[in-house]
């Protein structure tokens, strides 16, 4: 009897189904308790309980238990491929691979699915007497949302178990490669901060971020809602996905993937059941890529617990000790993977000694910094603003006049022709600088030195701080400073010769006061900087504002920063006289 | 029929399958026998679909097997190691293959229970090695196969259970012209079923013949020669023995011709025997470097 060619077959799918019905019970147990039981124990009026428990699931749960359902169905539907017994059974079938592997990827995905659209309709039936059109629209989003959120790590996790040949390997890789990207331009980022001079990780947005799926949707919202102003009782007016682009693109590339993997299955070697890597040409890619990241990471880690020994060459030398002693784990320790056995040092050197060249190549490339990272800065057309650290007060100081940047820029270029005295400099004599350069384009270069106090850069930086910008920055913040809004506000002083500290709560009244009449009067006069680092003898001054913005919702923001009095800050001085009876200019 | 041809196969430089070429006549029970290593699970592996060669192609009735639903739903495997899923009962596993196979023949299954005295609500990973060989061979007789394939089929059979399996097997074959491929070393029960064999070692297939051309072509003769007299010239022995003045060869070629010679030595007693199938193994391996060798401790 000839047999119809057919993309798919029931008899596997309902195997399948019979099989691993446990999974799909688990997962529908865990959104029923998540979201429709949620709504129904919280009261309220039940669109809004409805639209919070979804929001809420969405933000605290929803990436996580699809991450590990899409692993756990992968590893369920394409287990057969991992023991010879299972794999011959199924290879020996009168079926085409491609029908083998979509019957198995629609068993991994189809139920899913469907579990999805019924928790949705449980969770829609308190709007049968309460009908609620914003509820309606949430749950729909939270449907596409978690349904495209499954199917981008379904189909990630269906590239790799066509490409691993065992059932350790598979999740081990799922979850290294959802984090590799990100954990790769870290490492190197962090090796470059730690020998380019000027070059700092601090700020700077990871640009492959992208690569690494579960990272990079953590910080999506899925679920935005907006509510009526001034009511007492929250009043929806909108719900949103403000980045449905991204979980979009996301899934395109999982469906992607999943047609990949049918070609590479149909293409598959049934004897490497029970292989790391199933797919040969892949083995030295593997190899070497797990030789590179061991390398790395073994850096990172014997330089975090054996530190800095302050010259330049010998860091450089050292690292390079720790990155071959990686390399040498790496490489060989795969190639046993590989073979499945330990002896596997004989013929091997040739590739471990190309690595070691690469290795010592990066390593020189970073020293003498030869692609010219950290010797660059941005072209002004190309900056939005800059921040810029304080030696005090706030930590970091907002500039976007085009002249305040491109006094910082000069600056910048400044440090960097004459870094020799910087790096000179001793800790004692110099002071940490940090800028970071919000980029147009959305990315950050970020930058940090020690600047020496007794250069001209450093003369450069008081300049910028004292400029017109910075005062207006300093005296103006973001959150309105007010009676009202202040929470908390402390007054402190040293005493170098007794080697005591006194601390005294001001009221929100006398802070508010204490603001505009002391603090900003200096400020403005120029009496009181943000470059100078306080000696032993000082004063300071916490001020804590706290203020509530959209009270339906309940949001809060902080503003928080201290400063130092000098003897110069004659209006903060008298304030202090006045209305707190202490006289600092004895103490200073 | 099943046809090999210059089928090649390596494994991490190893050479398991080495331009092996052989033809499996419909409606035959075809034997293939080697020693441990030969390739003979790997070239069934190749007939079932399960691996595809790095050379040569397989086809079955004229049309390739490899990735071909329409040709692999003629043939039947059971393998040494019984393949099921973890965890599935027989009724399930039958079930399952019953979706897959159009040919499933429900009847026969259930008459074929009589038989198979197993529990279909037992989970097959319980069942005892023969119990579950036993419900192998129910599902795959019940799957009306064209082409039977079986990997050592009767081990862990008790002998009741192997006759009657075996006469199962051979009414198909006389019935319906099924053809049976058995890869076994039970060498003695091959004999009492095979017409067709084919002798591997390292890769290729030694030897492909008729069992009745492969016994005639190779005799077993035991004689007694007067003191003094040699074996006449122009024998191919293959292997020679004496005890005392009884000699036994093992001579290639045919019986009359043999005769003819041995008559010019005046033999007193000459005696002419079959060869069994395991001598015929042992014998033609040996001039293939895989002798049996006399080790004295």
């Amino acid at each position: 009897m000839k047999l119809k060619t057919s993309f798919f077959n029931c008899g596997l799918l309902k195997s399948n189904l019979k099989r691993f019905w446990p999974l799909y019970l688990a997962y529908f147990v865990v959104l029923l308790l998540s979201i429709p039981m949620s709504a129904v124990s919280h009261p309220g009026v039940p669109g809004n309980v409805i639209v919070d428990s979804l929001r809420n699931y969405l933000d605290d749960f929803s990436l996580i238990v699809t991450f590990i359902t899409a692993i756990s169905a992968a590893m369920c539907v394409y287990g057969f491929m991992y023991t010879q017994k299972t794999c011959g059974m199924v290879a020996s079938l009168p079926l085409k691979r491609k029908t083998i592997f979509a019957s198995s990827a629609c068993s991994g995905i189809i139920p899913i699915l469907i579990i999805n659209l019924i928790v949705g309709l449980i969770t829609a039936i308190p709007l049968i007497n309460h009908p609620d059109s914003y509820a309606l629209e949430s749950l729909c989003i939270w449907f596409a949302v978690t349904s495209m959120h499954y199917i981008a790590f379904f189909g990630i996790a269906s590239i790799i178990a066509v490409i691993t040949g065992s059932t350790v390997a598979l999740p081990v890789f799922y979850i290294i490669l959802n984090f590799l990207a990100l954990g790769i331009e870290s490492a190197i980022r962090e090796i470059f901060s730690d020998f380019i001079y000027g070059y700092s990780n601090a700020m700077s947005k990871l640009s492959f971020e992208f690569l690494s799926p579960f990272s990079n949707m953590m910080g999506c919202k899925s679920l935005s809602c907006s509510y009526a102003v001034g009511s007492e009782v929250p009043v929806i007016t909108g719900v949103y996905n403000p980045e449905w682009r991204t979980v979009v693109i996301y899934a395109a590339v999982g469906l992607a993937f999943l047609v990949a993997s049918m070609f590479i299955f149909r293409k598959r070697k049934m004897e490497n059941c029970g292989d790391i890597i199933a797919v040969p040409f892949l083995r030295p890619i593997f190899k070497y890529c797990v030789a590179l990241c061991t390398a790395m990471a073994n850096g990172i880690l014997l330089r975090g617990i054996f530190g800095s020994f302050g010259i330049l060459a010998i860091d450089a030398a050292t690292y390079l000790v720790y990155i071959v002693l990686g390399a040498f784990i790496g490489y060989f320790g795969s190639e046993m993977l590989l073979r499945k056995r330990f002896t596997v040092f004989k013929g091997n050197w040739l590739g471990f000694a190309l690595l070691l060249a690469f290795c010592a190549a990066f390593m020189w490339c970073c020293v003498t910094d030869y692609i010219g990272i950290g010797s660059s800065t941005p072209e002004l057309g190309e900056i939005g603003y800059v921040e810029i650290s304080t030696a005090c007060g706030p930590d970091l100081l907002y500039l976007e006049d085009e002249s305040s940047v491109t006094n910082v820029l000069d600056m910048n270029k400044s440090i960097i022709e004459n870094k020799d005295t910087h790096i000179n400099a001793g800790l004692e004599d110099s002071l940490y600088v940090s800028i970071d350069y919000h980029l147009n384009s959305g990315r950050i270069v970020s930058r940090e030195y020690q600047l020496s106090l007794n250069s001209h850069d450093y003369e450069l930086y008081k300049d910028i701080l004292s400029s017109d910008e910075a005062k207006q920055y300093f005296t103006t913040p973001d959150v309105a400073v007010t009676a009202d809004n202040i929470s908390y506000c402390s007054f402190g002083y040293f005493n170098a010769s007794t080697g005591e500290s006194t601390y005294i709560d001001l009221t929100s009244q006398q802070a508010a006061d204490f603001f505009t009449n002391g603090y900003t009067a200096d400020v403005i006069a120029g009496n009181l900087n943000y470059y100078s680092i306080p000696d032993d003898n000082h004063a300071f001054v916490e001020i804590d504002f706290a203020v509530d913005e959209n009270s339906v919702a309940g949001d809060t923001a902080h503003l928080y920063f201290h400063c130092y009095i000098n003897p110069d800050c004659k209006y903060s001085l008298a304030w202090v006289l006045d209305n707190l009876g202490i006289d600092l200019i004895e103490l200073f | 029929m099943i046809e090999v041809r210059n089928v090649s196969k390596e494994f991490n430089g190893f050479h398991a399958l080495s331009n092996l070429s052989m033809t499996i006549p419909k409606g035959s029970v075809y034997g293939l026998v080697g020693p441990n290593g030969a390739g003979k699970s790997t070239i069934i592996r190749h007939l079932t679909g399960i691996y595809q060669p790095d050379k040569g192609e397989i086809f079955l009735n004229g049309k390739p097997i490899f990735e071909n639903p329409d040709a692999k739903s003629r043939i039947a495997y059971i393998p040494d190691d019984i393949f099921f899923f973890p965890n599935a009962t027989v009724k399930e596993t039958v079930d399952f293959y019953r979706s897959i196979y159009p040919s499933f023949d429900k009847e026969r299954f259930k008459k074929l229970g009589e038989l198979f005295n197993i529990d279909t609500k037992q989970q097959m990973r319980r069942l005892s090695k023969g119990m579950q060989k036993q419900a192998a061979f129910w599902i795959a007789i019940s799957l009306r196969p064209e082409v039977l394939i079986l990997d050592e089929p009767v081990d862990g059979l008790d002998p009741v259970m192997r006759r009657q399996i075996w006469s199962i097997i051979l009414a198909d074959v006389a019935e319906n012209g099924t053809t049976v491929l058995v890869s076994s070393h039970n060498l003695r029960e091959l004999e009492d079923v095979c017409d067709h064999v084919g002798i591997m070692n390292r890769g290729r297939i030694l030897i492909e013949r008729s069992l009745s051309e492969l016994q005639g072509d190779v005799i077993k003769v035991q004689l007694a020669l007067p003191d003094g007299a040699e074996l006449p010239e122009g024998l191919n022995i293959l292997h020679q023995s004496n005890v005392g003045r009884l000699k036994t060869l093992i001579i290639r070629g045919k019986s009359q011709d043999i005769s003819e010679c041995l008559k010019t030595a005046s033999p007193f007693f000459v005696d002419m025997l079959p060869l069994t199938l395991e001598e015929i193994f042992i014998y033609e391996l040996g001039g293939a470097d895989y002798e049996v060798k006399d080790i004295i401790l």
